[in-house]
Formats: C-alpha cells, sequence, structure tokens
C-alpha cells in the first residue's frame, strides 16, 4: 500500500492535502537543512589540484584553522591545542602538530577535532616532522635525536642517538642536530643537521650513508639549514635558512642552482623555513621574518607572497612548518598565532 | 668728573679688550686630544673549505682611528677564554681586520684599542667594549654594523606597536620571540636553557617560567620563584622603596649591547624616594667559561654585579647593623627597613675561615673563597626551580608590619640549603 493511499485512507481530503503539503516542506526543510551541513563541512573544504596554471593564477584562499579550540573548550587548559607549534605533516587519515611549547605532538583529524596526544614525557624540542610508510620521524635538535613513532603513537626507536658526524676527512665532526627529515621516493631518509651544516642521507637502520654541505656562504654550503624537501624524481630542496635562500641539489648531493628571491616583487628571502614542492615543480615556502607564504616556480620566478605580521586569517606571527596534503592543501604552522593554517584553491 | 667717568670708562674699555684677545688666544691654543678608542667592531663568522673540525673562523672588522699627534696607528687585539679574568694579547697590526680561529660552543672575549707610535712614545687609548663570540651562531645583538638589516627583527618603521617602534605590544615580547626556546638562538630564558655542542645545558640565570620536561637539565623540574618580566603585573622590591612596578626583560637589559656582561644595562631608573626617580649607572664586569663545550657555561664574576641588584633591593646590600662592608654608600638612606641587621654581602667566606661551591665575585685566577660574596651567590637572577615550602620573612615598605610569605626566593639551593653550604652546622 502506498503511503498517499494509506493518508488518503486516514484523513479527509483537504485535511489530507494540507498534512502532505506540511510533510513535504518539511522534508524539503530537512533536506535543505543536510545538504547544507554537508557542503559547510565537506565542499568548504574540497580544493582544487595544485597545478601551474591554478597556483599562477593567484593566492590561495583561506579554509580553516586547527588550534584544538572548541566552542566549550579553551583550548590550552584543555590539553587540546597548541603553544608555539613550529611543524606540521599528514597522513591520509590524520594532521600531525608539533606542539613544541609544551614539548608534545598533537594529533587531529583533518577536520581539526583533537585525537590524541604523541610523545609527552619523551621530546623535549619538537622541531620538524614527516609522516612515511606509517611512521611519524620527528626531529628533537635539543635532545639531538630523530625519534621514530608508530601508527598507535608508541615511540619505536630513536636513529640519531646523539652521534658526532663522521667526516670523509676521517676526522670527527659535531654531533648532529637534526632540523628537518623527509623521506624520499629511494626510502632514504634525509635530516638538516645544523650541528656540522650538512644533509645527511641514511637508511632505515640509521646507518649514515652520505652527506653533502658545509659550513658557509658559497654554492653548497649552509648556514642553518632548517628545512628539507626531497621530491619524487629525487631532486632535494634546502632551506639554507641564514643565506636567506632555497639550494637545490641532485640525488647524489651535486649542487644545481639556488632561489634567493631577489629577482622577485617581494625581494630576497628574509629567513625561509618550512618549504614543500609540488609534483608541477611549484616551490612553496615560509618566510618566517616577512611573516609570508610565498610561491616560486621552477625557475626560481615568485608567483605570488601573502601574508604579513597579525593574527587574522591570512596574515601570520612567525609562521615556521609547511606542508602539502595529496588533495591540494596548504598546512603552514602560526607559531606565535597557536595554530595552523589551511589554505588551497 | 667727567675725568673720573673717562678714567674708568677706559680701564674697563681695556680689560674687555683683554677679555676679548684672551678668549680669542683660547682658541688659538691647540689641546691635548685624547686617542680614540675603537667601539664598533664587527663579527663575521665563516667555516671555509680546510677549516679545522668543530672550529670557527671570526673575523673582526672595525674602522680606522686618527692619530692625535702626527704619529702611527696600529691596533691591539687581546683575547680572554677563562670568562674574562686574563687577557692575552695577541697581535698589533695596522690593518683594520683581523682572522681568529675559535672551537665551537666556546665563549671568547675579544677587546681592541688603537695605540698611536710618535718616535719612541707610545700612548694607547682605552679598551673597547668586550666582544663577545660563541661560534657558530653569530650575536645578532652586536653586529649592528654589518649587518644592519638586523634592524628589521625587532623595530618596524612605520607601524611600531610601542614608542620604540617594536614590532610587539611589549619589549618582553619582542625579546620572547626568539628567546622563548622555539628557535635556534643560544639562550631560552622561559625554560633556562643554554645551547651547547652536545645540545642543552642549564642555564646560568635559571628558568623564567620552565614546566618540568622529563630528563632535561633541570631534572624535571619547574619554576618556583621568578623576577615578573611581562610588563603588566606590578610588583614592589623587598628591601627597596615600597612602591609598585611593572618589570620586563628591559629593565635590567639593553638589547643593543652595553659593554656589560650579559648586555645589561649601563643605567637604570628607580625610585628612590616617593616620587622621586634616580639614574644609577651600571657596569658589570664578568664573563662564562666553557671549558668543556658540552657542558655549558660556567660563570665569572668579576665586579660589580651588586650595583645592579641594589638598584631596586637596595636595603640588602646596605652596611648598616650587618658588620659586613656593603659596596659603598647606598642611594640616599635605607628605603623599606631602616636600621635591620643583614646578611653581609662584599665579604669573602675566606675572612671567616668558610668554603662554599656557591659562586662568588672576584678577581681571583682560580675562583677561590678570597673572592666576595654578592647576591647571585645565593639567588639565581631570572627564577629558581627548586623546591621549597619555607616560609619566607618579609619586611614590608614601612619597616613595622612582618609578612611571611611561601616563596623559594630566587634561591640556587632547596630549603636554606645556601646557608648550609658556607656554615656547614
Amino acid at each position: 500500500m502506498t503511503f498517499s493511499r494509506f493518508v488518503l485512507k486516514i484523513v479527509p481530503n483537504r485535511k489530507r492535502n494540507r498534512l502532505l503539503a506540511v510533510l513535504f516542506l518539511v522534508l524539503l526543510v530537512a533536506i535543505g537543512i543536510c545538504g547544507y551541513w554537508w557542503m559547510k563541512t565537506h565542499m568548504g573544504r574540497q580544493v582544487a589540484p595544485l597545478t601551474v596554471e591554478t597556483v599562477k593564477a593567484g593566492v590561495p584562499r583561506y579554509l580553516y584553522t586547527i588550534d584544538g579550540k572548541t566552542e566549550e573548550t579553551d583550548a590550552i587548559n584543555s590539553g587540546k591545542g597548541l603553544m608555539g607549534p613550529l611543524a606540521v605533516t599528514v597522513s591520509s587519515d590524520y594532521v600531525f602538530v608539533a606542539d613544541t611549547g609544551r614539548s608534545q605532538v598533537q594529533v587531529y583529524s583533518h577536520d581539526g577535532e583533537w585525537i590524541s596526544t604523541w610523545g609527552k614525557g619523551k621530546l623535549n624540542y619538537p622541531f620538524a616532522m614527516t609522516y612515511a610508510d606509517r611512521r611519524l620521524y620527528v626531529a628533537d635538535p635539543n635532545l639531538m635525536e630523530l625519534f621514530v613513532f608508530d601508527d598507535r603513537g608508541d615511540m619505536q626507536k630513536s636513529l640519531l642517538n646523539k652521534q658526532r658526524l663522521q667526516l670523509t676527512s676521517g676526522k670527527q665532526g659535531e654531533i648532529i642536530r637534526p632540523t628537518a627529515v623527509q623521506v624520499g621516493a629511494d626510502n632514504l631518509i634525509y635530516v638538516s643537521d645544523v650541528g656540522n651544516q650538512v644533509v645527511l642521507v641514511m637508511d632505515s637502520s640509521g646507518k649514515i650513508l652520505r652527506y653533502f654541505g658545509g659550513s658557509g656562504t658559497t654554492e653548497g654550503k649552509f648556514q642553518y639549514p632548517n628545512a628539507l624537501y626531497v621530491e619524487k624524481k629525487g631532486k632535494v630542496y634546502v632551506s639554507d635558512s641564514n643565506n636567506g635562500r632555497i639550494q637545490i641539489f641532485d640525488q647524489k648531493g651535486q649542487f644545481l642552482y639556488m632561489i634567493n628571491g631577489s629577482q622577485g616583487k617581494s625581494g630576497p628571502l628574509a629567513l625561509p623555513r618550512g618549504l614543500a614542492v609540488t609534483d608541477s615543480g611549484i616551490i612553496f615556502v615560509v618566510d618566517v621574518f616577512s611573516h609570508s607564504l610565498r610561491a616560486y616556480d621552477e625557475a626560481g620566478f615568485e608567483l605570488w607572497s601573502f601574508g604579513g605580521n597579525g593574527s587574522d586569517h591570512g596574515r601570520f606571527d612567525f609562521p615556521n612548518g609547511l606542508c602539502l596534503d595529496s588533495g591540494g592543501r596548504i598546512y603552514v604552522t602560526d607559531r606565535e598565532n597557536n595554530r595552523v593554517e589551511v589554505f588551497g584553491y | 668728573m667727567m675725568r673720573i667717568f673717562a678714567k674708568r670708562f677706559l680701564l674697563l674699555l681695556i680689560l674687555g679688550v683683554i677679555m676679548c684677545l684672551s678668549i680669542f688666544l683660547q682658541v688659538q691654543v691647540v689641546k691635548a686630544d685624547v686617542l680614540q678608542s675603537i667601539n664598533d667592531v664587527s663579527v663575521e663568522i665563516a667555516s671555509p673549505d680546510n677549516q679545522p673540525v668543530n672550529t670557527s673562523q671570526i673575523q673582526l672588522r672595525w674602522l680606522s682611528v686618527p692619530p692625535v699627534n702626527g704619529g702611527i696607528i696600529s691596533y691591539d687585539i687581546e683575547k680572554s677564554t677563562n670568562g674574562g679574568l686574563t687577557f692575552v694579547p695577541l697581535t698589533n697590526i695596522t690593518d683594520l681586520a683581523w682572522m681568529d680561529n675559535v672551537p665551537n660552543y666556546s665563549n671568547v672575549i675579544y677587546r681592541l684599542r688603537s695605540k698611536e707610535t710618535v718616535g719612541e712614545t707610545t700612548t694607547v687609548s682605552s679598551y673597547s667594549r668586550p666582544v663577545n663570540v660563541y661560534p657558530p651562531s653569530v650575536n645578532v645583538h652586536d653586529n649592528y654594523m654589518s649587518n644592519t638589516n638586523l634592524c628589521k627583527t625587532c623595530h618596524i618603521t612605520h607601524n611600531g606597536e610601542t614608542a620604540q617602534l617594536l614590532n610587539e605590544p611589549t619589549a618582553s615580547a619582542v625579546c620572547l620571540t626568539c628567546h622563548e626556546g622555539l628557535t635556534n638562538s643560544k639562550y631560552d630564558v622561559t625554560n633556562g636553557y643554554t645551547r651547547t655542542a652536545g645540545g642543552i645545558a642549564r642555564s646560568l640565570g635559571g628558568a623564567f617560567a620552565h614546566n618540568g620536561v622529563e630528563g632535561d637539565p633541570w631534572n624535571g623540574a619547574s619554576t618556583t620563584s621568578a623576577h615578573s618580566f611581562d610588563e603588566t603585573t606590578a610588583v614592589s622590591a623587598p628591601g627597596g622603596m615600597n612602591v609598585n612596578q611593572t618589570m620586563g626583560c628591559t629593565t635590567c637589559h639593553s638589547a643593543h649591547g652595553t659593554g656589560n656582561y650579559r648586555m645589561l644595562r649601563s643605567t637604570i631608573t628607580v625610585p628612590t624616594a616617593p616620587n622621586t626617580l634616580t639614574s644609577i649607572n651600571i657596569s658589570v664586569v664578568a664573563g662564562a667559561k666553557t671549558d668543556d663545550p658540552s657542558v655549558g657555561e660556567t660563570p665569572v664574576y668579576i665586579s660589580g654585579m651588586e650595583t645592579l641588584c641594589q638598584s631596586c633591593h637596595a636595603d640588602y646590600t646596605a652596611a648598616a647593623g650587618a658588620g659586613g662592608s656593603g659596596p659603598g654608600t647606598p642611594l640616599g638612606s635605607q628605603h623599606g627597613t631602616p636600621g635591620m641587621f643583614r646578611h653581609p654581602v662584599n665579604i669573602a667566606p675566606a675572612e671567616k675561615a668558610l668554603t662554599t661551591t656557591l659562586p662568588l665575585e672576584g678577581t681571583s685566577i682560580t675562583r677561590d673563597n678570597t673572592d666576595k660574596m654578592m647576591c647571585l651567590t645565593c639567588h639565581y637572577s631570572h627564577g629558581s626551580l627548586v623546591k621549597d615550602t619555607n616560609i619566607s620573612t618579609v619586611v614590608a615598605g614601612d619597616g613595622t608590619s612582618i609578612e611571611t610569605k611561601v616563596s623559594s626566593n630566587l634561591k640556587r639551593l632547596e630549603g636554606m640549603n645556601v646557608c648550609q653550604d658556607c656554615h656547614k652546622k
């Protein structure tokens, strides 16, 4: 028996029609509310892929913030917030943020909902992270360690153990002080080291295979390499912070070229830190002292820069870390604003 | 009558002419100029190829000094690696640049002076401000000559948030953007860490606001008492005028370097009587040794530290009733607590046949007990992390009422171990 016939049976004509109309309206409104809610939570976060044309066309839009705050809780006191976050990295399920001011890592869902805290009591100064192969790597330059967490947040091992770098000359260098970590498509772990001002390459057991760089201001030398990106094809991009430039090397560690921003509209990079490169070759970099996010093309030509010091969305206060997810979202840790800002097209 | 006036007028005229002539002549006399000293030294730190491992190359550069007696100008460079206790002459050169190799993560102090040689006679200028170096880091506070872009890290020309054109709402907020542990800076004053070759070590000043972290240099302890530095909370100094003031980093430190140890201010303005502010000169000569780069700094206090503390805490260094010799006349009379007996400062443990492990101030090379006590012997300057449930007696500003409160009072040791360390009862 259909619904209308059922209604026909119970109620007389006019009343039935009115009732049906009301029910229909209620249904429409319900669908409308559901649709709006769905759109608000999902459509607003859908982004376009980061192709060269998209990025060249203009700056990305602000999508949302991850800071652990909800209507009910004060983020810091609830333990779900951030204090001086310096690094961010993502997996398909989670967003990991280094809650550096409180010596721990906060784990959020992609919607920004707090899930868990990792590394409490074990970390001192989580400075950089990367997620690869179901493991979270955390570089702690105060403890001079590279920690590896498994999928459940348990610390599996530390890969550096405060060791000194064995130099090719046979002598012992300084104790390795890691400031960035990335895992290449070759499954090797790349680590930037400000103790010796080099980039190290090691295997998954922590054995150092080779290194390149050295302290200095000339080509191929570093002054505080604070961030790294290893692209799938093997090129290594290094944020050579105190030299105000990004240096690009091939897989073997041979210097290829550098970008210092001096040709661009925004001028030279003041203190480049977090960086990431799209598959299409676009380089995104955080410039701390100008409180901005910049984009350069493969040739080093500046595409745009936005930000400036402030706390509105679209402004930053000592931004530091940067990562991209596979969907095209750009995550920036905004240290003094105690949040992660997410942008996209 | 006219003749008398005429005579006097003539006398006055002659006197006037003589006065004018003497002024004119004065200008003609050549004044004996003092030889200029060097106070603007730029430092560059590099590690070129073939640099010995774990060392950096320091390059000092300065501007030339004109001769005052037509002689030949040269420059003396001296170096100290024991916190400024002794300086060793390195060289005398006529160039305006000098290079030296220094082990990484070690404190080195240079001082320079100009020298003029005329025939057999040599005159020297006074020494430059100490040039502090801790490779591989560059000290951004004292290197404006070589890199004026450094101004931008703290100042903003057209959108300043303070009258000093700072880029944050308070001076302390500016300092903390680099010094609260979220950068590669040498000092983290919030957590009380100093960067060393081996990671991090305890900072000499203690920690302003450290929440214990397991396994860290403070063994997981948290700050229990500290000087206020938020520029918002009004506090009054025990042993000082009963006046409430806010405090910040710039109460004691100057961001631009003054020649004093740790960039302490060279003058400080404090209330010394109701509605009266007095400017006091501060001269603190001290350093920090780094005998083992992985261990961190060991303080070497040479002179003047109590002049800073006594600016606000004047009564506690006053001599009256204490028996010890204070470091000179306190400002005006004692402020809040006149006539009370004090534990003496500026007295050496050796004078009473005592020994201590706590820091003393003086010039002995071996840092023995002939050096004298001062405020920092028993107290941290920034904050203490000792656990203490000791009830302290604090005399309120009017000298009559007694307050008691629980505080670790920035002491270096738990309980009253600062007493036991010397007195060994």
